[in-house]
């Protein structure tokens, strides 16, 4: 009997922690979508930069431009050389590894002290930390694919292999999100800590933001050999050491 | 005084380390771009210069045996050799119609068959050998004559206690005892950190989290000497400091990249029980990190250019031989409490400057 109450108790706290889960998830959503300016900045950022890419590269990948004007003696023409897809990734890559910077960045930071308070005394701080992650996992998703969409259509789009890429794009952007949530639960307990965001950040996504690197060039055929499986598998395992990394060590941040 | 073993066992295996590193010479070899011409044309009488390192053929004149091995157990025979100096030979070869050079159907796809083999031994100077010395054009109806060839007897072992020769390696290869332990011992300092930053999580102590931040230092420091001598060594052996061509080479620059990033997140708390905590989080992360980075990727990635090829980290056993071991291992025991030794001293340091700011200034 007593081994039941234990085995039921164990269900309901788990069923519990789902719900605080959910229930945190789409706070985070409503509060996204009640101030539009956060998610519209970040769209504006991502066109901004992709634009500026764009001046600066001269030319969309693969088609070199060739303009005329004037007649006679005021002939002018100009011509570019077509962008290389090496430097259509490399411009990607740090779009997203951005958009993911800020995005993310107020998941802890942006959350006042007395409100983190509060949410404690409400759920779990796995729970919490779980609700964040997805969220931005999810947030993540949605950015990335935006910016593949609005960079591909004014930059060209040279990808070759579309599913491998969509599947490096998931998997990296639910790896970014993972990571840049942890670091933002810690730089938010500093002080300075945009600065720090980005300075603890950028090492750690360092080996995601390789293995896409190699990634996108096998989706893009620059790397004709057939060996992105393993990649894959490296950003899988980087993504679920990133999740097991901070549903074990968040307990530790919070507690005070 | 404390008494510390292991601080007398840390100072006797670098000075063997150092001494035996450095002063074994390297055996007898033949230089990469040594062997002239490139392509010999079998069922025709051949000759080739070839340009050694570390031999003494003057003194093994009239007794050196040259051949060049086309199987197993078969080679073609030196007809003379004639010695110009101690590191150079003109050998003569009579080449009887070859067909197909060893049994191809050993060598998995993409492995290159290491024949022909040119091996060259004195007594006095040992065995060098060259695999791929020069491209042996077949005979046009891929006949071997097998009746010409010699039969291969393997030689005796060379007098000298000697590093194998390795191509484009050449003496750059005692650089294996000072490059591979830094990494082996950056990967157990920070292990120690970790362990520390563990404790520091289950019971804060000041002793704990200066423990976990010396370890770091020290094994940061390890890291860095080990992205320079690799570097070197690149430069050496490969021709450029740096290349993307190398994930291990750029794995292991950003996990000292986030080790860093640690130092500046300890720097940016000012509270002290705040910064041991949160500095102790981020050191369990960094050191996952670190697994991924120098143990997880390289093995999974697709190219190396280090030794050991595809899915070995550090060297496979054909490149290393009971000499090198002989020196590399205490090396790597060496170096390692070398690294514990600088950490503590580093703790140590803390701790004084911790108490010299408690201790009230008057004046």
């Amino acid at each position: 009997m007593a081994g039941v109450q234990v085995r039921l108790c164990a269900y309901l706290r788990a069923v519990s922690e789902m719900r605080a889960i959910a229930h945190l998830f789409f706070k985070d959503l409503l509060l996204e979508l009640r101030q539009k300016y956060a998610i519209g900045g970040i769209l504006l950022y991502v066109a901004s930069t992709v634009f500026l890419v764009f001046y600066a590269v001269g030319t969309r990948v693969g088609q070199s431009t060739q303009l005329t004007t004037g007649m006679g003696p005021l002939k002018k023409t100009v011509s570019d050389v077509p962008a290389t897809a090496s430097v259509w990734a490399a411009f990607f890559w740090v779009i997203v590894l951005f958009a993911a910077v800020n995005a993310i960045a107020k998941s802890f930071v942006a959350e006042h002290g007395n409100r983190r308070l509060y949410y404690f005394t409400l759920a779990s701080p796995t729970a919490f930390v779980l609700a964040k992650m997805l969220y931005s996992a999810a947030l993540m998703t949605v950015l990335s694919v935006l910016s593949f969409a609005v960079y591909g259509v004014v930059m060209a789009n040279p990808v070759k292999e579309v599913g491998l890429f969509y599947l490096a794009l998931l998997l990296g952007g639910i790896g970014l999100a993972f990571a840049f949530t942890f670091v933002s639960a810690i730089a938010a307990k500093a002080d300075n800590s945009a600065t720090l965001m980005a300075v603890l950040g950028f090492p750690v996504v360092l080996p995601i933001l390789l293995t896409l690197v190699r990634l996108s060039k096998y989706a893009l055929h620059l790397n004709m050999d057939r060996g992105y499986v393993s990649d894959l598998l490296i950003l899988v395992s980087v993504d679920v050491l990133l999740a097991a990394c901070a549903v074990v060590l968040f307990p530790y941040l919070w507690k005070e | 005084m404390k008494f510390s073993w292991w601080k007398i066992l840390c100072v006797a295996l670098l000075a063997f380390t150092f001494t035996a590193g450095l002063l074994i010479p390297l055996g007898p070899g033949i230089l990469g771009d040594g062997v002239t011409p490139a392509v010999l044309s079998s069922a025709a009488p051949g000759q080739l210069n070839v340009r050694t390192y570390n031999t003494l053929f003057v003194r093994d004149t009239g007794r050196i045996v040259a051949r060049l091995r086309v199987s197993d157990d078969r080679a073609v025979c030196a007809r003379s050799v004639r010695v110009a100096n101690d590191n150079e030979l003109d050998i003569a070869f009579d080449i009887p119609p070859i067909g197909e050079l060893g049994d191809s159907s050993r060598f998995g796809p993409g492995m290159a068959s290491p024949f022909p083999v040119l091996e060259i031994y004195g007594p006095s100077s040992g065995l060098a050998t060259q695999e791929r010395a020069v491209v042996l054009r077949k005979s046009a109806d891929g006949y071997t004559d097998t009746a010409a060839l010699c039969e291969a007897t393997p030689f005796p072992r060379g007098p000298r206690m000697a590093f194998p020769f390795i191509n484009l390696n050449e003496e750059s290869n005692r650089n294996l005892f000072f490059h591979v332990p830094m990494w082996f011992g950056m990967t157990l300092l920070m292990l120690a950190s970790m362990v520390f930053s563990v404790r520091q999580l289950r019971v804060p102590s000041a002793r704990n989290d200066r423990w976990a931040r010396s370890l770091a230092v020290a094994g940061t420091l390890f890291g860095v000497l080990g992205l320079i001598t690799g570097s070197i060594w690149a430069r050496f052996t490969w021709g450029t400091w740096w290349t993307v061509h190398e994930v291990k080479l750029n794995a292991a620059a950003a996990a000292v990249l986030v080790y860093l990033a640690y130092f500046v997140l300890r720097g940016a708390i000012e509270d002290e029980a705040a910064k041991a905590r949160i500095s102790a989080v981020y050191s369990i992360f960094a050191f996952v990190m670190l697994i991924v980075l120098t143990f997880v990727i390289p093995r999974m990635a697709p190219e190396s250019l280090h030794p050991g090829g595809k899915g070995n980290v550090v060297f496979s056993q054909y490149d290393l031989d009971n000499t090198m071991r002989m020196v590399f291992y205490p090396a790597v025991i060496g170096w390692t409490l070398l690294g514990v030794w600088i950490a503590e001293l580093n703790a140590r340091l803390e701790r004084i400057q911790e108490a010299v700011s408690e201790f009230p200034s008057d004046r």
